[in-house]
């Protein structure tokens, strides 16, 4: 409860007439100061029986219209308060705008409860700039008696939530031979018996089955020794290598390869944190490991993965010379922010060679390799490796695939298939049906080696396009 | 925050009127002129200010009240300060002339038992030992008490 600049003009003129007793030896001032005293006292009575029913009675619902959107794209928000107030006290309820967030002004945010206005909602639309995602608070209730002397501020109703992707590819195509698949991750049984929570079978007891797994109500009801089996379950761990080389940055009209690398992981990052599976992460660059993080099955790890994904660019290979000076990274920054403006040639030229990619182990030979080792070398278990990269350098994709399934465990590749990304297609479609088809072989190679399993990542547009060229090929001979 | 307004009522005018006539009968012929500049001052003036001057007004020209004297001119004088145009007017009238009857009483006792340099204090810590205990009240039942008041 706070008092307002009326409260303290009240008090201000009561202490003057307590003041004024003492000060002139008479007792008339000090009647007037307990005059106050009583007025404030009753008013503040008044205000805290009021105030205390205008809580139990309010009721707040702040709803958000989608909880997963896009960058600056509208979300609707809807606030409604409703509650019978007590009679003179004034009721205001103000949706908070998130950090980062764009919205209307307060006044647009803001309803408010009387006597004869018992429910009031307001709608509005909020803009997310930042990619992530975002708590927005509850909303500010404040609350005034009818003297106006006291007033209140607390929060109530449910914070919602909601989860600002990066513009990404609307039309993505993963599949195989040019068809899609439809789930190429998901729930995992493991279909073995053993220890585990869920109840799964009763069967009879046999010699050499531990006496601890014996159900002893079952054998009770039945009879004869009973033993309870349970489904065996267990966490799968998954590492996911994503390819951000420059190679990544090759784009069609409906994205980049890394576009569409970054959904494909992030609906993975999605299933693991559903399933509550341990999820780590790998972010390739053209000199070695850009990100990493190690595997965990917590909030902080999804949502540095997640936050990493959305904001993951291409990387550029640095190229060193003889003679180079070396700058330090505090100048290399200061330099990097001026190039970034300057769209000149010499700017162009320049801004690779202050790439401000700090990474975190150097594999100059092959990182993608390095990477899918690195995170062979941290893993005790089974663990699936999801590997999403192009086929620019299919050997090494070979080579990477074949190291992560080496101890037995199942490997999946999203390739973005290069001939998908180039506007080359447009003009000679054979020729490009002809790259897609090498494209396939490689991928049906890679799909044989044990455990590995090989999908491709596009524009599901281009690849309708291709196979439609090359259905009318073949009708027209 | 935007505080609601507040207004003179017919009570509070009413109010006003009793308490000029009550200095007038009171306090003679400064009676008078102190009763229809109070008036005058309460026409234009907010709530708080009338009543003080109500109060200097009438310490000036009664500088030695009888009880009744007091309570004559102040009885009016709360009425014209409380009755002002907002809800719960009347319900606000009440509860507080229930305060003022036993505090104005106590504290008038007091000060002619200890004198006002020490009745004075002891009310100001009393009423806001009041003040504070029912702003911890409402914190407590409201669920604030944790946060920062």
């Amino acid at each position: 409860m706070h008092g307002s600049h009326r409260f303290w003009t009240a008090v201000g003129g009561g202490a003057v007439l307590a003041l004024l007793a003492p000060l002139f030896g008479r007792p008339a001032p000090l009647i007037g100061a307990a005059a106050i005293a009583a007025w404030l006292l009753a008013t503040q009575v008044i205000a805290v029986r009021g105030f205390r029913r205008a809580d139990r009675e309010l009721t707040v619902d702040y709803s958000i219209a989608t909880e997963r959107t896009s960058l600056d794209t509208p979300v609707r928000v809807m606030l409604r308060a409703s509650g019978d107030i007590p009679r003179g006290t004034e009721l205001t309820v103000t949706a908070p705008i998130p950090t980062g967030a764009h919205g209307p002004s307060a006044a647009v945010r803001t309803v408010t409860l009387s006597d004869d206005n018992t429910a009031a909602e307001t709608m509005f639309e909020l803009r997310f700039p930042v990619a992530g995602r975002f708590t927005i608070d509850r909303p500010r209730v404040d609350l005034t008696e009818t003297q106006g002397l006291f007033t209140e501020t607390f929060s109530r109703g449910d914070p919602p939530t909601v989860t600002v992707d990066p513009h990404g590819p609307a039309d993505i195509h993963v599949g195989q031979s040019g068809k899609q698949v439809a789930a190429a991750y998901g729930d995992h049984d493991t279909g073995q018996h053993g220890a585990g929570l869920t109840p799964e079978d009763l069967r009879e007891y046999v010699a050499d089955d531990p006496a601890d797994s014996i159900d002893w109500k079952a054998t009770a009801r039945l009879g004869t020794p009973y033993v309870r089996e349970f489904d065996a379950e267990s966490d799968r761990q998954t590492v996911l290598v994503v390819d951000q080389r420059a190679a990544m940055n090759a784009a069609s009209v409906n994205g980049s390869k890394l576009d569409y690398a970054r959904e494909v992981a992030l609906s993975i990052t999605a299933t693991a944190i559903r399933n509550s599976d341990p999820l780590g992460f790998y972010g390739v660059g053209d000199e070695g490991i850009a990100t990493r993080i190690a595997p965990g099955a917590t909030a902080s790890v999804y949502t540095r993965i997640r936050s990493h994904l959305q904001t993951l660019d291409a990387t550029t290979p640095r190229r060193t010379r003889g003679g180079t000076q070396t700058s330090s990274p505090a100048r290399a920054q200061t330099l990097q922010a001026v190039l970034r403006t300057d769209d000149s040639q010499f700017a162009t030229r320049l801004r690779p060679f202050l790439d401000p990619v700090a990474y975190v182990e150097q594999l100059a030979d092959d990182p993608l390799v390095g990477a899918v080792r690195s995170a062979q070398r941290r893993v005790t278990g089974t663990q699936w490796t999801v590997l999403v990269t192009d086929d620019t350098e299919p050997e090494r994709v070979r080579a990477a695939a074949r190291l992560a399934a080496s101890g037995g465990d199942p490997v999946l590749v999203f390739l973005t298939p290069s001939v998908l990304y180039e506007s080359a297609e447009l003009s000679s479609p054979d020729a490009a049906y002809d790259r897609y088809l090498t494209f396939e072989e490689f991928r049906r190679d890679l799909d044989r080696l044990p455990q590995v399993a090989a999908f491709e990542v596009g524009p599901g547009d281009r690849i309708d396009r291709l196979l439609a060229a090359r259905r009318a090929r073949t009708t027209s001979f | 925050m935007r505080l609601p307004r507040l207004r003179s009522s017919p009570l509070g005018t009413v109010g006003l009127l009793a308490a000029a006539a009550a200095l007038a009968v009171t306090g003679g012929i400064d009676g008078i002129i102190a009763g229809a500049a109070l008036f005058g001052v309460g026409l234009v003036a907010p709530p708080i200010i009338t009543f003080g001057f109500g109060q200097a007004a009438f310490l000036a020209v009664v500088p030695s009240p009888t009880p009744v004297q007091l309570t004559a001119v102040n009885v009016p004088l709360f009425i014209a300060f409380v009755g002002t145009v907002a809800a719960e007017r009347l319900r606000l009238l009440g509860g507080a002339l229930a305060l003022f009857a036993p505090l104005g009483t106590m504290t008038w006792l007091a000060t002619t038992h200890y004198g006002p340099l020490t009745a004075a204090p002891g009310l100001l810590l009393a009423v806001g030992l009041g003040s504070y205990l029912l702003h911890r009240y409402e914190r407590v039942t409201l669920g604030l008490a944790g946060e920062t008041a």
